[in-house]
């Protein structure tokens, strides 16, 4: 008797095509989170390049990490059950505040322990995350600390004299076009900035005093916005370690009494996503180009108005 | 030369070719349906002692609503294999091996895509089909013809093919 052997095979594949196409379609609806090593039960969470509130307001957006992005990746840690520790890996110089407070308090609500682990650099926002954390620990050559705040913004209003641009000012309200780079600033609107730089630089203080545990005089006197190597920053209390990141990892092993194995959050980026990426890089480094050889002809060829 | 015809005996099936049979098809379904899901059945498996695993998942409804209809897809496309291997060919791959098959146990009669589907309902791990988990090994062992209890509801039974004769000079 012959057994229809092929056909039923068929059928298996047929299913199994099915449920490849479900479990696809299941993890994309869930939270478009791509996770390296989805059995870890320690969640790495990287914050590199520029911290923005959204990827758009960042200069080059595939190099900035949104708080929005974040936060939805604590979440998910926090929810799932295999996860015991979060592990922040940070490489960043800072960025908006805003994101940079967001995530700082979406760190302090969870229940789990969390490390952060300081690679090259964690300044200005970025150690403002980090010292939300239970542990930090830097390399010693990492760069730690900058506490400060600052607003610094171009301003053409020279350039435009020069080439006989004029800036037609409309606006309701005085100090609405404060900030604005086609004219000078009054010495009222300089105060006014630096009144609230110092309000954010205060914010900046107290949060690192409380969360690291110093006290405010201290964090104060180390806060002129320089930053550290990892050795100073672990003598003025910033860290709590020194190490690689596998130290970090094996510093959670010790902790937890547990085999550390980290799960690696990111965003799942569709192809779309990663050839808009592609392309907006590449157009940045064309501007470079075009601007870089505009820059030059300028030096070379000062352009003459009649 | 003398050409003899084969002559086909159906007979209930012996439950350890049965069990067989079961066992195989789970391989087969670990390999081709579970796989895709791996990933995801494992982040189900929380690691720590038991109270931690149930205080973990208590204090996460989303994580119970996740983990249910990730088992109850997997339950339903199981669940329809089944049926239809059994409908179209009338037997899984194990059955076909252990030369199996499931017929109706009325004359003359094909079993309908639906009786296939019923008589395979213990793979939904949900309330009260669960209770088949218990119900239907029981049923088989006791009963006079080793038949489980939805194969009677469905009017179908597993029987074991045997085949006599051949070609003979």
């Amino acid at each position: 008797m012959n057994k229809p052997y092929f056909p039923a095979f068929l059928v298996l594949v047929f299913f199994s095509i099915i449920a490849y196409l479900v479990a696809s379609y299941y993890t994309v609806d869930n939270g478009s989170i791509d996770i390296e090593n989805a059995n870890g039960n320690v969640a790495e969470i990287l914050i590199e390049g520029q911290i923005a509130s959204s990827s758009s307001d960042s200069f080059i957006s595939n190099e900035a990490v949104t708080s929005t992005e974040i936060i939805k990746f604590i979440d998910r840690a926090e929810k799932d059950p295999s996860i015991k520790a979060i592990l922040f890996t940070i490489n960043s110089g800072g960025g908006a505040p805003v994101p940079s407070i967001e995530i700082s308090e979406r760190i302090k609500k969870v229940k789990k322990p969390t490390y952060s682990y300081i690679k090259d650099i964690g300044a200005s926002g970025a150690y403002w995350i980090a010292s939300s954390t239970d542990t930090i620990i830097a390399n010693k050559a990492s760069l730690v600390g900058s506490i400060g705040v600052t607003a610094s913004q171009l301003e053409y209003a020279g350039l435009m004299d020069k080439y006989g641009v004029g800036y037609q000012r409309l606006v309701a309200g005085k100090y609405k076009d404060t900030l604005s780079p086609f004219r000078n600033m009054t010495t009222e609107e300089e105060l006014l900035v630096q009144g609230m730089l110092d309000e954010l630089y205060v914010m900046f203080i107290d949060e690192v005093s409380e969360n690291r545990n110093l006290s405010k005089e201290a964090v104060t006197e180390l806060a002129t916005g320089w930053v550290y190597l990892g050795q100073d920053a672990l003598n003025l209390g910033l860290i709590d370690d020194l190490g690689t990141r596998e130290d970090a990892l094996e510093r959670i092993g010790k902790d937890l009494n547990m085999t550390v194995s980290p799960a690696t959050y990111k965003t799942k980026r569709s192809l779309l996503d990663s050839l808009s990426s592609l392309t907006s890089g590449q157009s940045f480094t064309v501007g470079r180009g075009i601007g870089y050889e505009l820059k030059k002809q300028q030096v070379s060829q000062p352009m003459i108005k009649s | 030369m003398a050409k003899e015809k084969k002559k086909i005996y159906l007979m209930n099936a012996p439950i350890f070719k049965r069990l067989l049979a079961f066992f195989l098809d789970l391989l087969l379904i670990d390999i081709f349906i579970l796989s895709p899901f791996a990933e995801k059945l494992q982040s189900f498996i929380p690691q720590g002692d038991f109270l931690t695993m149930i205080e973990i998942m208590s204090s996460s409804p989303e994580f119970i609503t996740q983990m249910i209809t990730v088992y109850s897809i997997i339950a339903a496309l199981i669940l329809v294999y089944f049926a239809y291997s059994e409908y179209r060919f009338n037997a899984t791959i194990g059955k076909m091996v252990l030369n199996l098959a499931v017929i109706s146990s009325e004359k003359d009669k094909k079993p309908s895509f639906l009786a296939c589907l019923a008589r395979n309902l213990f793979f939904l791990p949900i309330f009260p089909f669960v209770l088949l988990w218990f119900i239907e090994p029981l049923f088989i062992i006791f009963t006079r013809e080793h038949v489980r209890s939805l194969e009677i509801v469905t009017k179908t039974k597993t029987v074991e093919i045997l085949e006599q004769g051949g070609i003979h000079e």
